[in-house]
């Protein structure tokens, strides 16, 4: 190892073992190697010279100066910070289910609700048409006579939907004075909240019961049997219930849920 | 001779405020900054040679770091504050050399470094020759390739431990070591010319033992 750091080959000690030296990041004896090679060859002293003072001139080098602080501000951080500064947004209300299943107005079946608000645009129209004629024949039943009022759950949606299509319902009971029934109950569902009507319906629009009346005509006096008429309430009734639903959760989705109570 | 060589870290410091940053504890992280700013600026200043866009990459650098706090594995926050403004620099580098409005030609003859700096010589005369020197080593610092310039930058004239260099940098320690003789032997070719740098050179002798 020695005679390939000696001073017969200068060539053996390049830059790297001269840059190494100057570190001392030499083992002892490639440090001695190299110590006698530049004392025993000028070129190798030169080199190393050269290249301490260039080394002892970076070491030196002035620190420039600092023009500003790059300390940070809770502004700066506002966009970048890893815990997001401002509150996280409520959670979207209308991921709610439209009733509270334990209330009593739980006519719609919990699981239901996802499907009905998936079809609430085709509901929405077509709750409204069902609501007219389910109306209408209700109170030509009243006007017949044919019509006995008993209680059931579904009756409040039922006088919900009263309330969305408030003047057909009116000017169609008023047309029935033989219902008194009917007159009442239109009147006071009209004036009710959504909320309180739930509670407060009467049971006066019931149209599933199957009643045992004559099967007295109705004003279409068409002669069709009694349980086929019974038949398109019931369906009436659930596309109108359905579009009630619907008409709901669409106002709770875009907040305007009020308008409708203040009506 | 004598080196001045790195001063050892306490890294139980920097670990603690690291802690207290992630916590949400903005003063804690910008202690760290405090004590950081003057070395990031410093290398990033050597990488770009311009004061205004040195700031930039020093001011991004920290705000990135603090964004990626939690991806901090320990060992050196120095160096991995280090690595950061490296990046940044080398991201506003290739950005300028993209849009090719100065080349490397330009950069060749600029002579000058354009900032002011903290001088430490009490001698005027002394003062006046190392300064003249400092300003041409500055200036042919700046040509030297990337690579070797930052290696150079961060342990001759930083005085970081060629282990932290090799973290910074990212190559194993035998490339550091390597591309540093090969920066400082090139500064001495491109230096040895000057008259002043002959003068300067007289002063240094061959170790006797």
């Amino acid at each position: 190892m020695t005679a390939l750091y000696g001073g017969e080959s200068p060539r053996i000690i390049d830059d790297e073992r001269l840059s190494a030296y100057l570190d001392g990041d030499l083992p002892p004896a490639e440090r001695e190697a190299v110590r006698r090679a530049m004392q025993s060859d000028p070129a190798i002293a030169a080199r190393y010279r050269e290249l301490a003072a260039t080394v002892s001139l970076l070491h030196t080098l002035p620190a420039p100066v600092l023009r500003r602080s790059f300390t940070l501000t809770a502004d700066q951080l506002r966009d970048v910070s890893p815990i997001p500064a401002v509150p996280t947004p409520m959670p979207r209300i209308a991921a709610a289910p439209p009733f509270p299943a334990s209330s009593t107005a739980a006519a719609i079946p919990l699981h239901s609700a996802p499907r009905v608000a998936r079809l609430t645009p085709l509901f929405g129209p077509f709750g409204a048409i069902a609501a007219v004629l389910l109306l209408m024949l209700i109170s030509a039943d009243f006007a017949t006579g044919g019509f006995k009022a008993t209680s059931q759950s579904r009756a409040n949606s039922a006088s919900i939907e009263q309330v969305t299509i408030a003047p057909p319902a009116q000017s169609a009971a008023q047309s029935a004075p033989r219902s008194p029934n009917a007159i009442t109950a239109a009147p006071t569902t009209m004036m009710t909240t959504i909320g309180t009507t739930v509670a407060a319906s009467p049971a006066s629009v019931r149209t599933t019961s199957a009643t045992n009346q004559p099967a007295t005509t109705t004003a279409t006096s068409t002669g069709l049997p009694l349980a086929l008429i019974r038949a398109v309430e019931v369906a009436l009734g659930i596309i109108a219930i359905a579009g009630i639903v619907a008409a709901i959760q669409n106002s709770r989705g875009r907040g305007h849920a009020t308008v409708y109570r203040q009506r | 001779m004598s080196w001045r060589r790195p001063t050892p870290l306490d890294t139980a410091d920097d670990d603690a405020l690291v802690r207290a940053a992630r916590g949400g504890d903005l003063e804690a992280y910008n202690q760290l900054v405090r004590q950081y700013e003057r070395q990031a600026y410093a290398v990033a200043l050597r990488l770009l040679r311009r004061p205004d866009q040195a700031e930039d990459a020093t001011q991004d650098a920290f705000l990135q770091a603090y964004r990626a706090l939690d991806s901090f594995r320990g060992g050196s926050f120095r160096a991995w504050l280090v690595r950061i403004v490296t990046n940044r620099c080398y991201d506003l580098l290739r950005a300028a050399q993209r849009r090719a409005t100065d080349s490397l030609d330009d950069r060749e003859f600029e002579t000058e470094p354009q900032w002011s700096t903290v001088t430490a010589q009490a001698d005027p005369l002394q003062r006046a020759t190392q300064g003249e020197l400092h300003s041409l080593l500055e200036s042919v610092l700046a040509t030297l390739p990337e690579e070797q310039r930052l290696v150079v930058v961060l342990c001759d004239v930083e005085g970081y431990a060629y282990e932290e260099v090799a973290t910074i940098t990212g190559v194993a320690l035998g490339t550091v070591k390597s591309r540093l003789s090969r920066g400082r032997a090139a500064l001495r070719e491109r230096i040895r010319g000057q008259e002043q740098f002959a003068d300067y050179v007289r002063s240094f002798s061959v170790p006797a033992k």
